[in-house]
């Protein structure tokens, strides 16, 4: 149930001093979303992953990793 | 307050305007007790208008609220009732067709006191896949969110 995807997501919200649950409020979804999301078994739609690229100041591709 | 959290409050307050209507419903529901007018005879003996309009409001506000509940949804939560949906529904019915099948080679399935007509065959039918269905959804949706821990 992994992702073909890599993503830097727990590093960029370590960065920030953040919790899951920060980060889910700040994206607009659950915890466990956030938990899926960092350990890489749900990939984001397009909207979801231009948000956290927007939230963290990055682009897309530095974020999530082929 | 971020977009996300607007959203949220945007929708929490459609849901408590939900519940003061539904609140405002039981009211009329409970205390309008003349009987509705133009009820055909052949169903029966006339509700009140109350209950009438009790129980269409009722049904707007299942509705509503149901559309409420799912835009409040995020993506993952989606994505996890949609895969129960589709997987634990479809499989609780193929369990349920097995109880159609055993009764229709003769398995009694009621219990003995049960009345053992076509009617109570029939619910037992609608109730078992019903059954089966809610069992197969929920255990798919645990499984969809256990998976991505």
């Amino acid at each position: 149930m992994t992702s073909d995807f890599v993503n830097r997501l727990k590093v960029c919200r370590a960065e920030r001093n953040w919790t899951q649950a920060d980060l889910a409020e700040q994206l607009g979804v659950s915890r466990q979303t956030v938990q899926a999301l960092e350990k890489g078994r749900y990939d984001p739609s397009l909207p979801l992953a231009f948000r956290i690229a927007r939230l963290f100041g990055r682009p897309i591709e530095a974020i999530f990793v082929q | 307050m971020n977009t996300a959290t607007k959203t949220a409050a945007a929708n929490k307050k459609k849901m408590d305007d939900l519940t003061v209507g539904l609140c405002a419903l039981t009211v009329v529901g409970v205390s309008v007790t003349a009987a509705t007018p133009f009820w055909p005879a052949a169903w029966g003996q006339a509700p009140s208008i109350g209950e009438v309009v009790l129980a269409a409001g009722l049904a707007v506000f299942l509705a509503l609220h149901t559309l409420y509940w799912w835009r409040g949804l995020d993506e993952a939560a989606k994505e996890a009732h949609k895969w129960a949906w589709w997987w634990g529904g479809n499989l609780g019915l193929v369990g349920g067709g097995a109880v159609v099948i055993a009764a229709a080679n003769g398995a009694d399935l009621l219990p003995a006191q049960a009345p053992h007509s076509d009617a109570a065959m029939v619910a037992v039918g609608v109730v078992g896949v019903l059954v089966a269905q809610v069992l197969g959804y929920t255990i798919a949706w645990c499984g969809w969110w256990m998976a991505r821990r």
